[in-house]
């Protein structure tokens, strides 16, 4: 399978928010011309302002099948343990939280819990550890991302969503270097732009959508 | 194949063969850790230490004892606080304490003790239980280096604030300022509460255990084991 690699005009320096155009993004439009890789892992990193955006994308799904969606939101720690019955209340997924040695299966969203960082083996099951903090986060996406870089390669599909750090576009660099596609909330609707603007300085090929985009994007991929 | 792809195939035999070597040289066996822990560790140490590839990371190793020696310690570090997650010390206080107390002589083991916050941790928690003094600790980690630190009971007294507010979260009867002594930027603890303690070089995938315990705590070491461990 062939990976097309997508021309994208980056400016040279991140532009002031105002003055983002889209034309320099890849629209949907575009990547429907290019062969579709069905993902087998879908990763989904945000931090402030990305629950909304999680619960409307993960309830808007409309495939029956979905490869294993791991979802890393940082939010205070008194959150934390209630995003697994948040998310499970508002979407048709079976939603749970990730035990050490866990194996990965399709047709489940997976909740990062707090406090250990978490990583996928090539054999893919999941597995904790501790370590220092990286990019003051712990869990960190760039340690998630990278790790399921390695175990899916090109499978990859990792979408960033609002948020206050830049924790995740190293991650995003590697699954890239990988083959694996990168989608990141237009900026413009996010509640905070920092994270997904940081993707798109660094990531050539990361997919720019709006929150209803990225549903769509889903969809058409898992789709037949 | 995508040129990251042919790299990592590159590094995951190189990984395997440092592995060999820390083995061989050091009889320390990474092969049932966790490997993607493993290689984070690895490529951390790498770009710390400047090399180009693993591959340079393995003659090193063969033939340098100080660069083995933090390389191993790199591999063999844990997070560690003093009442780290209070949560579990308050259900140590509440209850297993009173369990403890059923006992003459009470002996306990922690494995995998690091720096030795944990030791400490329990160490005070026995005292405010007046259990201390008839309870014998062994403590063990593999990392020879890192037990002396651990007898030492000297700490950077920068988290001395984070520790105060997991003791007091962990139901702490005392003041933590009891327990310390902060000179220069550094904390030293009370050398008192360690009497109770021996250290001993361990490690736990080869050796045996030390005969019947009433309380064993291994926190954290046995998540980075798989499996067949």
């Amino acid at each position: 399978m062939v990976f097309l690699d997508l021309e994208v005009k980056k400016p040279s320096n991140p532009p002031p928010l105002s003055h983002i155009s889209r034309p320099y993004l890849n629209t949907l439009k575009s990547i429907k011309k290019i062969m579709k890789i069905k993902p087998e892992i879908i990763l989904i990193g945000g931090s402030a302002g990305s629950l909304e955006v999680l619960i409307y994308i993960l309830s808007h799904l409309s495939m029956k099948y979905v490869p294993p969606i791991v979802v890393l939101i940082h939010t205070s720690e008194n959150n934390k343990s209630n995003l697994v019955e948040i998310i499970n209340f508002e979407t048709p997924f079976h939603v749970q939280s990730i035990q050490n040695f866990e194996t990965i299966f399709p047709n489940k969203v997976y909740i990062t819990p707090p406090m250990y960082h978490l990583q996928i083996e090539r054999d893919l099951t999941f597995s904790f550890s501790l370590g220092p903090k990286l990019n003051f986060s712990r869990p960190s996406l760039d340690i998630l991302f990278e790790s399921a870089a390695e175990a899916y390669k090109s499978k990859t599909l990792a979408i960033i969503l609002s948020g206050a750090s830049t924790d995740g576009t190293d991650g995003a660099i590697r699954i890239a270097e990988f083959g694996g596609t990168i989608v990141v909330q237009d900026p413009l609707t996010a509640e905070v732009p920092i994270m997904p603007l940081s993707v798109i300085n660094n990531v050539d090929s990361a997919i720019v959508l709006k929150t209803e985009e990225i549903v769509q994007y889903l969809n058409y991929l898992m789709g037949d | 194949m995508m040129p990251a792809e042919k790299e990592l195939l590159i590094e995951d035999i190189e990984m395997e063969l440092l592995l060999t070597a820390l083995k061989k040289m050091y009889h320390v066996d990474f092969f049932n850790y966790r490997q993607a822990h493993i290689r984070r560790r690895i490529l951390t140490n790498k770009i710390r230490f400047n090399m180009k590839t693993i591959s340079e990371m393995t003659e090193k190793v063969l033939r340098s004892t100080d660069y083995a020696k933090q390389l191993l310690d790199d591999l063999s570090i844990n997070v560690t606080d003093m009442f780290r997650f209070p949560p579990f010390y308050n259900d140590l206080r509440t209850q297993v304490m009173p369990m403890l107390k059923t006992f003459p002589n009470i002996k306990v083991w922690i494995a995998g003790c690091s720096s030795g916050e944990e030791v400490l941790s329990l160490a005070i928690i026995l005292y405010e239980e007046n259990l201390l003094n008839r309870t014998s600790i062994i403590a063990t980690d593999f990392n020879a280096g890192i037990l002396e630190k651990a007898k030492s009971a000297i700490y950077d007294s920068d988290k001395i604030i984070e520790w105060t507010e997991n003791y007091n979260l962990s139901g702490g009867k005392n003041s933590f300022s009891d327990y310390y002594e902060v000179n220069f930027g550094i904390a030293k603890f009370n050398e008192n509460l360690l009497k109770k303690v021996r250290f001993i070089e361990h490690n736990l995938m080869n050796e045996n255990s030390f005969g019947k315990m009433h309380l064993i705590l291994c926190r954290n070491v046995l998540i980075y084991f798989d499996k067949t461990l």
